[in-house]
């Protein structure tokens, strides 16, 4: 009746099983960290989601040209901007797959508009920004023209949280949450295309990490 | 019949220990009812929007149209017999589920019955308004359709914001950078399956504990029958009434997802590259408030991570509100339990910081609408701190005032 002990300072039965139990826990931990690990799906790189390259083409996100490659004369002057894809020049692949691909094109009515230092990055009046809110990742595609009637040229505006960005100076946040301001992408004028002239000169979308 | 199911699993043991179970009448006690039936309706008119339902983004064609699948399957589930109606019952069950929780909520806390000895049952029901929130949310993104889109779109923005681990958490949940093709069957599963059960666990021990404690007698119990407990069995009395008030329930949801269209994908249309102009649903709103009114300049960098104004608006100020409900119970040093409910009246501060917290809310969801009322945010901002204070002080002065007559 008496339970059995080693009173020899000896491991007891119990001893040997809560060292297995905590060392199966122990392991089952670690191996569900692993699978829970893994449901982060790895990104298979392909044409379609790789970030715009240097000389890529702009194509129309949306509208009734949807996927036609973009000239000069195709964003209108102070605003509202035109939504693009980047699309690789060679096999024709619009790279729509990555959400961060994302880009507007904005164009001056004058060169004097930018800033003298954004001015390097665009061509023919024409600048491009991620159009990845840094907020919260929102599609910045609304346009206000002449906000409050002072100011003559027009701002971009991100409808999900209100941010404004100023076009003309590097897309600077002027009002509203969002904590940087868009990247800028360099672009360059092939015959009667835009292209890009090198990638997002900062790293694109909302993650503050 | 009953002999023989009586000699096996004894029914007049589970008929003492929970058929007889004592229900207090009062109508502020029905509420946590409503929202287990709501609860219940979600399930049932769940079954049958998953099984019509495409849980893919992948493109098909829908009228000419090249839409996502999950989009094509949820205008085709409109279109069947009843369809249109029993989605309605679900959207707007949601809506009530989060509504009557929180109204439970709020009865318990004006009440005290979150004090000894019902602090786990306070805990509980916290876990399971954050579950039913969260379930709410993982439901958004199913339809696909713009709005969806970008509405899921921000909650992966405010899973992103979380310091160090941010982006793997946000990657993790929402299958990769939202969205990807992962990212619909993940939100699915989560949505008819991880979230349900966890709430339907959770609210089985809510309820058990339930039986176990008793309810806090409404405060005429203690007028009436002093030391006794007052109420109706739970059959029949309470089954009746709890019937009658599923029935209504039903009547008022049924006939509203007649009427009201339930989230209308074909207003909102497939996903475009443009963002449409979203204001969340009213749950949300005031955490979009938030949002909208902290500045760009509250951001900084600490330690290799960034924090951000989404991160005080999506995540800090709905934590800390948490983290204050569940630190609650704690403060409360009595250790003599509980029996009678506590009248609102006679306890002037407490009374006077949850009307603050309404307040808060409120203001909060009015300062998503700053613009369209032309007030400057920073007005906002000074209004979300004034409003609640004055409303805590006042309430209590008023409340204050008259007891002691």
């Amino acid at each position: 009746m008496s339970e059995h002990r080693d009173d020899d300072g000896g491991v007891s039965r119990r001893d040997i099983l809560a060292a297995g139990m905590g060392a199966g826990l122990a392991v089952g931990g670690i191996s569900l960290l692993v699978a829970v690990g893994g449901l982060v799906p790895e990104i298979v790189v392909t044409p379609a989601n790789t970030p715009p390259q240097k000389g890529d083409l702009l194509v129309f996100a949306g509208g009734h040209n949807q996927g036609q490659v973009i000239g000069p004369d195709d964003v209108p002057a102070d605003g509202p901007q035109v939504l693009a894809w980047p699309m690789d020049p060679t096999n024709k692949v619009i790279r729509n797959q990555n959400h961060l691909n994302i880009i507007l094109l904005v164009r001056a009515a004058a060169q004097g508009w930018f800033s003298s230092a954004h001015l390097q990055f665009t061509a023919d009046r024409i600048a491009a920004y991620s159009a990845t809110c840094t907020h919260l990742c929102c599609t910045v595609s609304d346009w206000v023209g002449k906000p409050f009637g002072i100011d003559p040229h027009g701002y971009l505006f991100c409808p999900c949280h209100k941010s404004h960005y100023d076009p003309w100076d590097g897309a600077t946040v002027l009002a509203g949450p969002a904590p940087r301001p868009l990247p800028t992408l360099p672009l360059a004028l092939a015959g009667d295309h835009l292209t890009v002239a090198g990638g997002f000169m900062t790293p694109p979308g909302c993650s503050t990490t | 019949m009953r002999g023989w199911l009586d000699r096996r699993v004894d029914v007049d043991g589970f008929r003492a220990s929970y058929l007889r179970k004592i229900f207090p009448v009062h109508h502020s006690f029905f509420l946590g009812e409503i929202a287990l039936f709501a609860f219940v309706i979600l399930v049932v008119t769940g079954i049958f929007l998953a099984v019509n339902y495409e849980s893919s983004s992948r493109t098909v064609q829908l009228g000419g149209q090249g839409v996502p699948a999950a989009y094509a399957s949820v205008v085709r589930i409109d279109a069947l017999p009843f369809g249109r109606v029993i989605r309605g019952t679900h959207h707007w069950s949601a809506h009530i589920f989060i509504a009557a929780a929180f109204l439970h909520l709020l009865r318990h806390l004006l009440t005290g019955s979150y004090k000894n000895p019902r602090e786990i049952n306070w805990w509980l029901g916290l876990t399971l308004l954050v579950l039913v929130v969260v379930t709410a949310f993982t439901g958004y993104a199913l339809p696909f359709d713009a709005f969806a889109v970008v509405a899921t779109k921000i909650g992966y923005g405010i899973a992103s914001a979380v310091p160090w681990i941010g982006s793997w958490l946000a990657n993790l949940l929402f299958g990769g950078n939202y969205p990807t093709p992962y990212s619909v069957p993940r939100l699915y599963a989560a949505h008819i399956f991880i979230m349900p059960v966890l709430i339907a666990l959770v609210l089985a021990v809510h309820l058990l504990l339930i039986i176990k404690q008793h309810h806090t007698q409404p405060a005429y119990a203690r007028r009436v029958a002093p030391g006794r407990m007052l109420g109706v069995p739970m059959v029949p009395g309470q089954a009746l009434m709890m019937t009658t008030l599923l029935f209504i329930y039903l009547a008022v949801v049924v006939v509203t997802s007649g009427v009201v269209d339930p989230h209308p994908v074909q207003a909102f249309g497939p996903p475009t590259a443009s963002t449409p102009t979203v204001r969340p649903d009213w749950y949300f709103l005031w955490v979009y408030g938030i949002l909208e009114i902290i500045p760009s300049s509250w951001h900084f960098q600490a330690l290799g991570a960034g924090f951000g104004p989404e991160l005080w608006g999506g995540i800090v100020v709905p934590g800390l509100l948490l983290l204050a409900a569940v630190l609650l119970p704690l403060a409360d040093r009595s250790t003599r339990p509980i029996r009678y409910v506590e009248l609102p009246t006679r306890h002037p501060l407490r009374t006077g910081a949850v009307w603050g917290l309404v307040s808060f809310f409120l203001v909060a969801s009015a300062a998503g609408y700053h613009d369209t009322l032309g007030v400057p945010p920073w007005v906002f901002g000074v209004l979300l701190v004034g409003v609640p204070a004055l409303v805590t002080v006042g309430v209590r002065a008023v409340l204050g005032r008259a007891t002691r007559h």
